[in-house]
């Protein structure tokens, strides 16, 4: 039997950490929950084991840049990888390489089925 | 033969010199007395080498030359006259090369009276004042406004009437009045040609003086730049926008240079002959305003977003979990004025990415009958809620792909079927798509609403307007919708036509080229 998947919450807004809290306890799957607060600390943490199922990140962050901790990520992990941000352009940027792409503000409940999705597989 | 050409080039402005002075004037006709004195050194060498031309070398070698050459007929005079002219025409042209103050005039006073000298002497008495040199008296009236203020040609004509008078009267006669009246014609005409010259001269002057003064004085620099990179204007404006930057504000021939603190704009045109002007201007302020758009741009959007993000979502939730009704109804009026708020900043971010020219479209291929299916799944259900029939048409032959940006399509058709639907009460709202000649497709959207009176729909398209607010009816939005939607369409190459009459209806056209993606 495996362990829990792992949820990296990689944000720097308290109320968006909880608001992703609440949404993957409606989720209504056992997951255990990994909050990064800021970039350096994000950057640190997807170098580190256990490996997340699922990374939700944002792109600015303090300390260390989200791309930086995305292409960190892409190289040790195997996680999927959604980015959450409210800078539209540096989304548009990352569609062609990131998994998923959400821009802020999203539709919670929509969000929710997207992650029950992902962590489905 | 360059340099033999660049040594003669040294010699004339050598011999041609001539020292500043403070009258314009005076400095041309300084200028012209020095050449003027030079060709007559050049007429009185060529005399003398005439006069002595007819010597032969034995007699020279002898030592009987000088001797025999003054005992001759007709040459001494002619001999001594080119050397005494010789010598007056160096006191004059070297006087002429000092800066002489108020006395500027002398050089040329002293020339005109040895000319005058020279023709008093040049022929025998009667043939000089009565016979075939008359005409010689001419030389000095006519010259007399060249290197002299342009009244003294009629000084002149005095001198040379009181000269031809005196040597008439010394022969015998009485006054040569007919003679002394041709004079005095020709210091006239001379008079009026030398006039002409300065009043047009003058004229120049001033017009050069007016545009040397709005120069100096405009508030734009203006900076001059010959082919070698020099700097050859540059007005204070210029001086102090560029300061210690000046040299290298020459080699730049970019648009905008950054210096410390600041920044400048340039226009430049090339002036044939002359090289490259540049207008500048300083921008740094224009460019911290825009940096300060930039900067606010981007904290609407991140920081608004977030907290958006977190109100709706939490208000989703607990519209989600609350068992009582009217919490439910309430958290979804949040979560509505959260999305109307997540359009507004949507809007302005596209209105500044347009204005800052930034926004870019994507390309792909587009099914306009997948958008206009699209349309209708999405703004059936609003048109439903209104009573409206919303009829959706893809005409025949319409092409089932063309080339262009799917979701800036969508947003475009999204906003004229949504202000239909917005703005009609009754009635119908028609979305068609259709083919048009000349490599075009088109799409129109038609309400049945209450139209846009003439006068309001110049002004539609404009940011921050609403054709509606004739209406007693509030209505939402920023009025961006219309002018995002034009200016979108114009980037894709596309045109879009509105018709209206007050009371029938409002029908938008869209036209768009078709770039079938192959």
């Amino acid at each position: 039997m495996s362990a829990e998947p792992v949820v990296l919450i990689i944000e720097d807004d308290a109320d968006l950490v909880r608001l992703y809290e609440v949404l993957l306890s409606l989720v209504g799957k056992s997951v255990k929950t990994d909050v990064c607060m800021d970039g350096k600390a994000g950057l640190e943490r997807v170098q580190r084991e256990p490996e997340p199922r699922l990374i939700l990140l944002d792109l600015h962050l303090p300390h260390v840049e989200g791309k930086e901790i995305f292409q960190a990520a892409r190289a040790n992990t195997s996680s999927t990888i959604v980015v959450v941000t409210a800078d539209v352009l540096a989304a548009r940027d990352m569609l062609s390489n990131a998994d998923h792409v959400v821009t802020k503000p999203f539709d919670a409940l929509a969000f929710k089925d997207f992650l029950s999705e992902l962590l489905g597989k | 033969m360059i340099p033999v050409l660049t040594h003669l080039r040294k010699a004339a402005d050598w011999a041609f010199f001539v020292p500043g002075t403070a009258d314009p004037d005076e400095a041309r006709r300084r200028a012209i007395l020095a050449r003027i004195s030079i060709f007559l050194l050049g007429t009185c060498l060529a005399i003398l080498l005439d006069t002595v031309r007819g010597y032969s070398l034995s007699q020279y070698l002898s030592g009987g030359f000088i001797h025999d050459l003054l005992e001759s007929d007709g040459g001494r005079e002619l001999f001594l006259g080119g050397i005494a002219g010789m010598f007056s025409l160096l006191m004059v042209w070297g006087l002429n090369r000092n800066k002489l103050g108020a006395l500027g005039w002398l050089p040329s006073a002293l020339m005109l009276l040895s000319v005058t000298v020279l023709v008093a002497y040049s022929d025998a008495p009667l043939e000089i004042v009565d016979g075939r040199s008359l005409m010689l008296w001419v030389i000095p009236i006519a010259m007399a406004p060249l290197i002299l203020p342009s009244w003294t040609a009629f000084l002149a004509a005095s001198a040379s009437a009181a000269a031809i008078t005196a040597i008439f009267v010394r022969l015998g006669n009485w006054v040569n009045w007919y003679s002394i009246l041709a004079l005095f014609a020709i210091a006239f005409v001379s008079w009026l040609s030398a006039r002409a010259l300065e009043d047009a001269l003058r004229a120049e002057r001033n017009e050069a003086e007016k545009s040397r003064v709005i120069l100096e004085n405009v508030a734009d620099g203006v900076l001059v730049v010959d082919d070698a990179g020099l700097v050859q204007v540059a007005n204070p404006a210029a001086r102090s926008i560029l300061g210690d930057e000046l040299a290298r504000a020459a080699r730049n021939l970019g648009e905008r240079l950054e210096m410390p603190g600041r920044v400048v704009e340039f226009s430049w045109a090339q002036i044939k002959g002359v090289g490259r002007a540049a207008v500048l201007r300083d921008i740094t302020r224009q460019v911290e305003t825009e940096r300060a758009k930039d900067a606010l741009l981007g904290t609407v959007s991140h920081e608004l977003r977030t907290p958006l993000a977190a109100i709706g979502g939490f208000a989703e939730i607990i519209g989600l979990l609350s068992q009582n009704e009217k919490i439910s109804e309430m958290a979804g009026r949040i979560v509505s004025n959260v999305g109307r708020l997540k359009g507004l900043v949507n809007s302005l971010l596209d209105q500044a990415q347009i204005q800052a020219g930034t926004l870019k479209l994507t390309r792909g291929m587009v099914s306009p009958a997948k958008l206009a299916m699209d349309i209708r799944d999405l703004l059936g259900g609003l048109a439903q809620e209104k009573n409206l029939t919303f009829e959706v048409f893809v005409q025949p032959h319409t092409p089932e792909t063309v080339g262009g940006d799917a979701e800036r399509l969508h947003q475009v058709l999204v906003n004229l079927v949504g202000n239909a639907i917005k703005f009609t009460e009754r009635g119908t709202v028609s979305l068609q798509m259709y083919p048009l000649p000349d490599e075009k497709w088109g799409f129109s959207v038609s309400d049945t609403g209450d139209g846009i009176p003439a006068a309001r729909l110049p002004d539609i398209f404009k940011p921050f307007r609403r054709g509606a607010d004739y209406a007693t009816r509030t209505r939402q939005g920023a009025g961006l919708g219309l002018s995002i939607s034009k200016q979108l369409v114009e980037l894709m190459g596309g045109s879009i036509l509105v018709e209206s009459e007050v009371g029938q209806g409002t029908t938008f056209c869209v036209t768009l080229p078709l770039e079938v993606v192959r």
